[in-house]
């Protein structure tokens, strides 16, 4: 235990003391032996020397004793927040001196805590109102651009329609980054089919399947789940986003839904550009892109994943990944069965 | 024929809503003055009610309330506020259903009359055959019908016959056909899309009509 007064640290601390009293001893020593006709004797002298040592320890044991429920005090180990505990019970004037700069730090770093913790309230409900706010005028523009449908050139219809669904995606991304850790608060656990979770997804990312020429094929019985509807919607359009933005033209994705005595499988593969082997660990990293994430026209955050993993795990579901380059992707979902979750955990 | 009730504040929104709604043959009334939803309410008598969240004054949530000492009347939220306690607390006012913004507009058109048929019995008195050139489309059971010979179609083939004469005169390209299929979740690829026109093709063909989708190289297909 670093922080804590023993013995041993006492005495050292109190080096300089007992050189001083040597010293006067000696000095003692000395004027007596200068003192003439004063019979010198080896006896008094050592008796002298030992009862002045043993007075010197009782004073200082006394004083350690009198100072340790302070020390004890200063000690971190009850596995209390440090910041929380206001000093009490100071005696003599430097422990008093001690507690009051002790309590003065904490009162500080409280203050400036509340006002940090305040700000990111505020500024986290400012996010929530924006999107909000953005929402209703990029309903409005979706809304006008339906009614032109028909008046404009074709491919100007679609590339606007992808411009205002990628404003909407990076507006939830938002959303999404801001309540990850208030998560608690907005969850809703359901049954869930997995087809009907992943149909209006994929139907969101059509544009970009029919651009690119993508075939598609979902493969398995539909499945119930117990999740929550929005969260999972929002972590599987990642996937897919990625799936599409990896795959060349004319390539393939492939939705799996698979079960077992475990649990629940939702895998998305596609037959990409693959995720090459000293990137495939760090995926899931805020903030990475890898060297996939750097051709051309990507746009990558280095977030999807990251909320999507994180958001995962929030909802008790595994999110794990397979590649290889130039072969493929396989994002995997796995949703454990409750006996089964307790059991591994 | 059903009066639907608008109260939304973003006015470009309001307007194409009711635009959209008097397609269907529907008679709308938009709130104009956000003080007196209710009184408005009771004037107007509406069928349904669309109602967005954040007003001014008083938020959609408190006339939801205000609605529901009175009446019974269906109401649809529509609100960009999107968390599961915002659809939670809408439900527990007594909404019907709630559509986040920003939102497709024939989804709107589909909740609304589900809904109305539901509350109502109410028909809904759009045509339930769509009529073109001889070509007679039979919206329930998905099937056509020349000279008085029906011909069953597969989901694929009837979608894009229903696009393709609904939108008669215009030249539909391959990705508009294709993107109305994704949205009916028929997650095809281009050369499905091939197959089903040029069975689509044999099959009017067959009854003696030739020509009747045309192909433009290049743009697309159009049915004259």
């Amino acid at each position: 235990m670093k922080n804590k007064m023993t013995f041993r640290i006492f005495f050292k601390d109190r080096l300089l003391l007992f050189l001083g009293w040597f010293a006067f001893v000696l000095l003692t020593i000395l004027i007596m032996w200068l003192t003439p006709d004063y019979p010198m004797r080896l006896d008094t002298v050592l008796y002298l020397l030992f009862v002045e040592f043993v007075l010197l320890v009782i004073i200082l044991v006394i004083k350690f004793f009198s100072k340790r429920r302070f020390w004890e005090k200063l000690s971190l180990a009850h596995g209390q927040d440090p910041l929380q505990r206001h000093l009490q019970g100071a005696h003599l004037g430097e422990e008093q001196l001690y507690q009051d700069y002790v309590n003065e730090l904490i009162y500080a770093h409280q203050v400036l805590m509340e006002q940090a913790v305040a700000n990111q309230e505020e500024q986290k409900d400012y996010i929530d109102s924006w999107v909000h706010e953005i929402k209703v005028p990029l309903a409005a523009a979706q809304l006008l651009l339906k009614t032109v449908e028909f008046d404009i050139a074709d491919n100007k219809f679609i590339s606007l329609e992808n411009e205002l669904n990628k404003i909407n995606d990076y507006v939830e991304q938002v959303l999404y980054v801001a309540r990850l850790d208030s998560f608690s608060k907005d969850y809703l656990i359901q049954e869930t089919s997995l087809k009907a979770l992943v149909q209006p997804v994929l139907r969101g990312q059509a544009n970009y399947f029919i651009q690119k020429n993508i075939h598609f094929a979902i493969e398995g019985e539909d499945q119930q789940v117990l999740t929550d509807k929005k969260w999972l919607s929002f972590i599987f359009k990642q996937l897919i986003s990625n799936a599409i933005k990896y795959t060349p033209e004319n390539g393939q994705i492939l939705i799996r839904i698979a079960t077992n005595e475990t649990g629940t499988f939702l895998e998305v593969q596609d037959n990409g550009i693959g995720i090459p082997k000293a990137d495939i660990r760090r995926i899931f990293d805020k903030g990475f892109t890898g060297e996939n994430g750097r051709i051309g026209q990507t746009h990558s955050t280095g977030l999807g994943l990251y909320l999507a993993k994180n958001l995962a795990k929030q909802l008790g579901v595994e999110l794990s990944v397979a590649s290889k380059v130039h072969e493929g992707t396989t994002m995997t979902l796995f949703f454990p069965l409750l006996t089964f979750y307790q059991e591994n955990r | 024929m059903a009066k639907i009730m608008v109260v939304e504040d973003d006015g470009i929104i309001r307007q194409l809503i009711e635009e959209e709604l008097k397609k269907w043959q529907f008679e709308t009334f938009g709130t104009q003055d956000f003080q007196q939803v209710l009184t408005d309410f009771e004037t107007e008598q509406p069928q349904l009610v669309l109602l967005d969240i954040n007003l001014p004054v008083f938020d959609g949530y408190y006339w939801c309330q205000k609605i529901r000492e009175i009446s019974k009347v269906p109401i649809i939220f529509i609100s960009s506020r999107n968390t599961n306690m915002d659809m939670i607390m809408a439900m527990n006012m007594g909404a019907d259903d709630f559509v986040t913004k920003p939102f497709e507009i024939d989804v709107l058109i589909a909740k609304i009359s589900a809904l109305l048929r539901r509350s109502y019995n109410y028909v809904e008195n759009t045509n339930e055959m769509l009529h073109h050139n001889g070509v007679l489309l039979n919206v329930e059971n998905s099937s056509m019908e020349i000279n008085g010979e029906t011909i069953d179609l597969s989901k694929n083939e009837y979608r894009l016959l229903y696009i393709l004469i609904k939108n008669h005169g215009k030249i539909l390209s391959r990705e508009k056909l294709l993107r109305a299929l994704w949205d009916d979740e028929r997650f095809v690829d281009d050369n499905t899309l091939t197959v089903n026109i040029n069975r689509l093709r044999r099959k009017i063909e067959q009854s003696g009509m030739s020509n009747y989708i045309e192909t433009k190289v290049g743009q697309g297909y159009i049915v004259p």
